[in-house]
């Protein structure tokens, strides 16, 4: 798997994640929310991780920053190795002083993400204050200034509001703030634009885009959006039922996906030019994460599935290209001497028309 | 107001209504529409009135007394604090910078001091609310025996709070193993007749020399066995609270646990905690006045609860003596009970006017 991007240096390599395994011990069950997650964030790189609803986006990125709500969530296995420290490893005093400071979040819903009892400008303050020695009017002085930077009109003022003075947009805007105030490495956006309407969504995403840009800080921007990552991405990662089951370059992606759930997440997207049959499915729904499909978990809904090997092994992640992963038996050797053995010949199609151009 | 600058920046012009609705709105947070909501409630205008007229008593009688003394033994008033037959051991007198010391404006007749002349007087134009059995004068004896009865309602309600809320939240906050023992320790200590276990550890502490006296063992003990109820309600809060996506956020930020719990989400718990402390105070004033009712109070305090019980033999002909104590508990009772509903009505987000 460390061949994977030799293409680029490696020193480049801001985050890397492992094997990363995310377990959640309910009264149901044993939900596997992430089962096996590797990617590579690279510095001043956008990258998108997308994938339905319940496909561990968003437990992925609260493993990153070890604030998986514990009970019932726990972090089982793998490494997150963060400027080549293995932030699992990690004391909590330590990895306080590293959330905040060289890895911020922003949150899905910005009406329930800030404390409705304290002014915007205590809170972003208050991330300052956190971890930089500074005077409470110091702290002050600079919330203003992040205010003014991330678009808040008059921020002067505002800064003494209240969260519920606030709209929808700008409150995410005042979120933006607080993961700046400390300039971060590393932004993880979990679907920051999914509650907004859609001319405040091209904001926001304007917003983090320009100031990721201004910051030179590296976003791991999660949504199930494709036209988002289209218009954001560097680099995009597919998650499907806690894998990594396609991740490289955003071109390559989008013009040939690799992976039959890729192809089908591309497929499925509405276009106003096509006809109103060539709109694709994906058959199925997304499996119960207490008794996932066995091996492969996308086998009972894929296209290609081949009997007898899908559900017993679990495919590698194969490097297809330089910087191009899948995580298939189309591509494995078990897959291709299957194939050979029946003399059937499984080919991936390619999607009608791309978004990306 | 229509000001002369927005003629001159040519933006429309409000009228003076609209101007004063915004003005209104401008402070429309949380305590500024709860202020607004009380203030609509006749009641509770009442009982925040009445706590007030309380608290405003039992202040200036703590003052007055030991301003009294202070005057007293820096000299500038007559008389010996050691001797008890000193004019200022009789009477609690104003003086002010300029009049002769030996002729004070006279407020008060002390509340220990008593004259065995005047005992059993009906009330009268000098002694409003008569005298007791052993002639003190009652207005005294009510006005002075505010500051113990309130401070012990107050300093009792407290403690059971800061316990109560402190053992909550971290129950509330961590859930599991600490929180399944919290709950046993507070059915155990609800399993138990609370006034017969005061009675009962009053008794077994009778002899007992700490500062403070007797009713010091009783606030200790009523706070060790009182903060069940408010660590319940802080704790089925914090459940909700601690599910909120700003606690994840500021988890994020990098912040502690400890400072979560406590600056974080105590604060938004805020409100049923006002609720409880304000009608919890009408409840321990209302224990501690029965206790000493049932004589199991300080008989050396000036407080309504020891009056009430020194006198109580006394209804039938003297109904002056134990009626203006029992009258003040039930007035302080009715005040907070009054404000903490409406505190309770005023609190309630699912309203909105």
């Amino acid at each position: 798997m460390k061949s994977d991007f030799m293409s680029r240096p490696s020193e480049e390599v801001l985050l890397e994640i492992n094997r990363l395994k995310t377990y959640f011990f309910t009264e149901e069950g044993v939900v596997k929310a992430i089962e096996s997650v590797d990617l590579e964030v690279y510095k001043s790189e956008t990258l998108g991780l997308v994938g339905e609803s319940g496909s561990g986006k968003s437990v992925t990125a609260l493993s990153i920053l070890g604030i998986v709500p514990d009970p019932p969530g726990k972090i089982l296995d793998g490494e997150v190795i963060f400027h080549g420290q293995d932030l699992r490893k990690l004391s909590d005093s330590d990895m306080r002083k590293i959330r905040g400071n060289q890895i911020a979040m922003i949150f899905q819903d910005p009406m329930t993400s800030l404390n409705p009892v304290f002014t915007v400008g205590d809170q972003i303050s208050e991330a300052i204050i956190l971890h930089q020695k500074v005077t409470k009017k110091e702290a002050k002085e600079k919330s203003i200034k992040i205010m003014s930077l991330v678009g808040i009109p008059s921020a002067d003022e505002r800064v003494d509001n209240y969260p519920f003075e606030f709209s929808g947009g700008m409150r995410q805007r005042v979120m933006i703030a607080m993961a700046l105030s400390c300039n971060p490495e590393l932004l993880i956006a979990d679907e920051p634009s999914t509650s907004l309407d859609v001319t405040i969504q091209a904001q926001i995403l304007e917003l983090l885009k320009a100031t990721s840009e201004e910051f030179d800080m590296s976003i791991i921007l999660i949504t199930h959006d494709m036209g988002v990552i289209a218009e954001m991405c560097d680099r995009v990662a597919v998650m499907y039922a806690g894998f990594i089951c396609e991740i490289g370059d955003i071109m390559i992606i989008f013009k040939s996906p690799y992976h039959p759930y890729t192809r089908g997440l591309l497929g499925a997207i509405p276009r106003p030019d096509a006809a109103r049959d060539d709109l694709q499915i994906i058959r199925g729904a997304i499996p119960n994460l207490i008794n996932p499909p066995s091996a492969c978990r996308f086998h009972p809904r894929c296209d290609y599935y081949m009997l007898g090997l899908c559900e017993n092994i679990l495919p590698e992640l194969v490097e297809i290209e330089p910087g191009h992963s899948v995580r298939c038996h189309l591509y494995t050797d078990e897959g291709k001497a299957w194939m050979a053995e029946r003399g059937d010949k499984r080919v991936i199609g390619t999607i009608p028309k791309s978004i990306a151009g | 107001m229509a000001t002369a600058e927005q003629e001159q920046t040519g933006e429309f012009l409000l009228d003076e209504k609209t101007l004063r609705e915004i003005e209104t709105m401008k402070g429309a947070g949380q305590w500024s529409i709860v202020w607004r909501r009380i203030k609509k409630d006749k009641m509770g205008m009442l009982g925040l009135y009445i706590v007030l007229f309380l608290i405003l008593m039992a202040f200036s009688s703590w003052i007055l007394l030991g301003f009294d003394n202070w005057l007293t033994s820096q000299g500038y008033l007559l008389g010996d604090p050691l001797n008890p037959r000193s004019f200022n051991n009789l009477y609690i007198e104003l003086w002010l910078p300029g009049m002769p010391a030996d002729s004070p404006l006279v407020l008060f007749q002390h509340p220990r001091h008593h004259f065995p002349e005047l005992a059993k007087l009906p009330p009268s134009f000098k002694h409003p609310f008569g005298t007791d059995g052993i002639g003190h004068d009652m207005v005294s004896r009510i006005f002075f025996g505010a500051t113990v009865s309130l401070a012990l309602g107050f300093i009792g309600q407290m403690t059971t709070v800061i316990i109560g809320t402190f053992l909550g939240s971290i129950a509330g906050f961590y859930g599991g193993a600490i929180d399944d023992i919290l709950q046993r320790v507070i059915e155990l200590l609800y399993s138990m007749p609370g006034f017969i276990l005061m009675i009962f550890i009053i008794v077994l502490f009778e002899d007992v020399n700490i500062p403070g006296g007797r009713y010091a063992v009783v606030v200790i003990f009523f706070s060790l066995i009182g903060w069940g109820g408010t660590a319940l309600i802080v704790r089925s809060n914090f459940f909700s609270l601690k599910q909120q996506d700003f606690v994840e956020a500021e988890r994020a930020l990098g912040a502690s646990d400890m400072r979560i719990i406590f600056k974080h989400i105590l604060p938004n718990s805020l409100a049923p905690l006002i609720i409880i402390v304000t009608l919890g105070i009408a409840n321990t004033i209302f224990l501690f006045a029965a206790l000493a009712f049932f004589g199991f109070g300080d008989p050396n305090a000036v407080s309504w609860g020891d009056d009430l019980n020194k006198w109580q033999n006394e209804l039938l002909y003297f109904p002056w003596m134990p009626m203006f104590p029992a009258l003040f508990i039930f007035f302080t009772v009715l005040g907070f009970n009054l404000l903490g509903d409406a505190l309770r009505d005023a609190l309630d987000p699912r309203l909105k006017d």
